[in-house]
């Protein structure tokens, strides 16, 4: 008997597919024989994506930009249109915001920069669960993945609009969670550490030249039990499991996966 | 490609094994190739459960009481003299609560439910730590629930022990992760089924888990903060 929960079968919609978690994700479930409807709002990402996927993997591609509504339900019209219905969802695009807004106390950050954070990683959330959900419920039932952080857990300084719009998912989720219930739709949220990918690479460097005292004083700094980043299939996995059927009576929860840093 | 849920060549020492939650770990875990050592302080519970596990699976029931010190501590060192080594403690172990109100409780009754769900757990670590260390590294996986956020009247007990064994989850992960241990606990809410909190305890112990330690992990029940 094989250990891994198998997706056979299942049509999966991943969000910042070209990213580093929702890539090693589509690649992933490709390998437990899903289905992958790759989102990505940079078409370069996508193609480079196609190259990873194995041999033989069912993938569409769709370029989209999940603050825009029009282009959340274009995506589900898409994956409904190429596969027929929606089972699984990685409600996963976020982005950390522009070097302009990086490492900003509260009373430095412009609202056009907080704005920018809010609208992928809250509203882009949002929108992704209404369009999904709709079609889920319409066929029966299925399992959401959101994107959540350890700041959707915790405070940071120097990063409001990023911990606020993560805090957001976790609340989403659980509502999500509630209301989809009663048509068989589970809803559960992640929520990773640091993780090797781009997205550390350029906080590092923003934070290396950047950050100001106090708000980076780096001195407060203890590793966290497992001292290092996680590679992006170590979250593929857990967004896998949460996924798949052996997580048939998990719903409405966030589940850490960093390393231990929340249990500081 | 390695299917790094399986835990071929693993030994799992799984405590309550006799029913609920703790038997369905032995069948799962088995049935993903890890030998078990099925402890339950009532041994008849433990009958039949060879039947249930897959044919070839290693196993061994043994007798063993999670509030007393020197019995667990027996229990683990005879795991590790039947199959060599441990690499996964499952804390399953649990009994009935009552509800009562705090007023009326015996002091008996709460030191039994915190003795059995929470100095159990802290027992069988202790002793389990230092084969894992011995061995390498290994996951730890504690029966919790969510009373610590969301508590009934009635369970202090229940609340009082669910807390503590988060609690000791998250310190175990902070002293022994550069040991390459990972603890972790799973909360079990009331729409928690055995098989399904088996599954996810099957998870948590495999490698695919390898970044996650210190962590509740709720199910049959929506996140609390």
């Amino acid at each position: 008997m094989p250990g891994d929960a198998s997706l056979h079968g299942k049509i999966a919609v991943i969000t910042g597919a070209g990213g580093d978690i929702g890539g090693a994700t589509a690649v992933l479930m490709a390998q437990r024989g899903a289905a992958v409807v790759a989102v990505d709002r940079r078409a370069e990402s996508l193609d480079a994506l196609r190259g990873r996927m194995p041999a033989g993997a069912r993938l569409l591609t769709v370029t989209a930009d999940v603050t825009i509504e029009d282009q959340v339900a274009g995506y589900v019209a898409a994956a409904k249109a190429e596969f027929g219905r929606v089972d699984l969802f990685f409600n996963n695009a976020g982005i950390e915001g522009s070097r302009s807004g990086a490492w900003r106390t509260i009373p430095d950050l412009s609202l056009a920069d907080f704005d920018e954070i809010i609208a992928v990683n809250a509203t882009g959330v949002f929108l992704g669960l209404k369009h999904v959900m709709a079609v889920m419920a319409a066929a029966g039932g299925g399992a959401i993945v959101n994107t959540s952080s350890i700041n959707g857990l915790k405070g940071s300084r120097g990063q409001v609009a990023y911990v606020a719009s993560k805090h957001a998912v976790t609340a989403l989720t659980v509502v999500a969670a509630r209301e989809g219930a009663v048509s068989n739709i589970r809803v559960n949220a992640i929520a990773p550490g640091a993780i090797n990918g781009r997205m550390m690479r350029d906080y590092l460097e923003i934070v290396r030249a950047n950050a100001p005292s106090p708000a980076g004083s780096p001195s407060h700094y203890r590793p966290p039990p497992i001292a290092r980043w996680a590679e992006p299939r170590e979250i593929a996995g857990l967004v896998a499991f949460l996924s798949s059927d052996d997580a048939a009576s998990i719903t409405g929860a966030c589940y850490s996966v960093d390393g231990g840093l929340i249990a500081m | 490609m390695t299917d790094r849920t399986r835990l071929d060549g693993r030994v799992a020492v799984i405590t309550g094994a006799g029913g609920g939650v703790g038997r369905e770990a032995a069948i799962v875990m088995a049935s993903r190739g890890a030998a078990i050592a099925a402890v339950d302080l009532d041994v008849a519970r433990l009958e039949g459960l060879g039947e249930r596990l897959p044919a070839g699976a290693r196993w061994a029931a043994l007798k063993g009481d999670v509030t007393n010190e020197a019995s667990i501590a027996d229990c683990l060192t005879r795991a590790r003299g039947t199959f060599g080594r441990i690499d996964i403690l499952l804390n399953a172990a649990a009994i009935e609560v009552g509800e009562t109100a705090i007023g009326q409780t015996a002091a008996a009754d709460f030191q039994r439910v915190f003795a059995v769900m929470a100095s159990g757990v802290f027992l069988a670590m202790k002793h389990v730590i230092p084969m894992l260390v011995e061995g390498g590294g290994g996951a730890i996986v504690n029966r919790s629930g969510p009373a610590a956020w969301r508590p009934l009247a009635g369970q202090a007990a229940r609340a009082a022990a669910e807390a503590a064994v988060v609690g000791m989850t998250r310190t175990a992960a902070l002293e022994w992760g550069d040991a390459g241990i990972r603890v972790n606990c799973i909360n079990l809410g009331p729409e928690a089924d055995a098989r399904g909190a088996a599954l996810l305890a099957a998870f948590l112990a495999c490698d695919e888990a390898g970044f996650i330690t210190g962590a509740a992990h709720p199910i049959g029940e929506e996140w609390r903060a």
